[in-house]
């Protein structure tokens, strides 16, 4: 079976913040006492985003990318850094969806989503929580 | 490790919000199979990740390194491996009897 296209829009500049929602299941214990973000946030072949300059034009805080999920976090990452692993940068903006809606597309191996993971940024929390220390 | 497994079975279609299936019961069952099998005894217990292709992933972080396995709901297995330190990386299809993933396994220990 062929791989499905990625399509790109070249209008998008590299620049721009794309805010990607994570569960809670996928905020996972790290190695130095700090929850780290897994890749399994980013492997979707399309990849639901938010743009942060859209939600700003709208007249919309960061914080709306999150409503009806108080359990989720919000990290971010750059259109730039999607295109440097391979994957394309559309609008996904009409009816039904978020105004501010974004895709980001393309096959998304291990290490591309690890790639993902490792460079984004926390934006809700803006640091990364600590590891819960469980009662013995 | 256990109650990691027994929470992706609670979740429902669209537990995600975008979505997603509920997690394949064969691929839980597949990746709990192979914990028995890759785990030392005195192994940390490893994130059991859902993942919207209603596959699942089991992940490590120590030390530095990074460990996933991958089970998709085709049937296939995948690991990933990451060194920051060294910026070694190495990802493929997990072989017979887990042979590859031990060696790395063994790295983080």
């Amino acid at each position: 079976m062929p791989d499905r296209e990625i399509t790109n829009d070249p209008a998008i500049a590299d620049h721009e913040v794309l805010l990607r929602r994570l569960l809670a299941d996928w905020v996972v214990p790290g190695d130095r006492g700090r929850m780290r973000i897994a890749s399994a946030a980013f492997k979707n072949f399309e990849l639901s985003i938010l743009f942060l300059s859209l939600m700003e034009q709208q007249g919309r805080p960061k914080e709306h990318a999150l409503k009806g999920y108080p359990d989720s976090s919000l990290c971010s990452v750059t259109a730039g850094l999607a295109r440097q692993l391979e994957q394309g940068v559309i609008y996904d903006t009409e009816p039904p969806r978020d105004p501010a809606h974004g895709l980001v597309i393309g096959k998304k191996r291990q290490s591309i989503a690890n790639g993902f993971a490792r460079e984004a940024k926390w934006e809700i929390p803006p640091e990364p929580p600590l590891v819960a220390i469980e009662a013995s | 490790m256990l109650q990691g497994f027994a929470n992706l079975v609670t979740l429902n279609d669209n537990w995600d919000g975008e979505g997603a299936r509920r997690i394949d019961p064969a691929t839980i069952n597949r990746g709990l199979a192979a914990m028995e099998e890759v785990l030392p005894h005195d192994a940390s217990a490893p994130s059991i990740v859902p993942l919207q292709n209603s596959g699942l992933q089991v992940e490590w972080h120590r030390n530095g390194k990074d460990i996933e396995i991958e089970f998709d709901p085709t049937g296939s297995a995948t690991f990933y491996y990451f060194d920051a330190e060294s910026g070694e990386e190495h990802e493929g299809r997990v072989g017979p009897w887990f042979a590859t993933v031990k060696e790395y396994l063994n790295r983080i220990w």
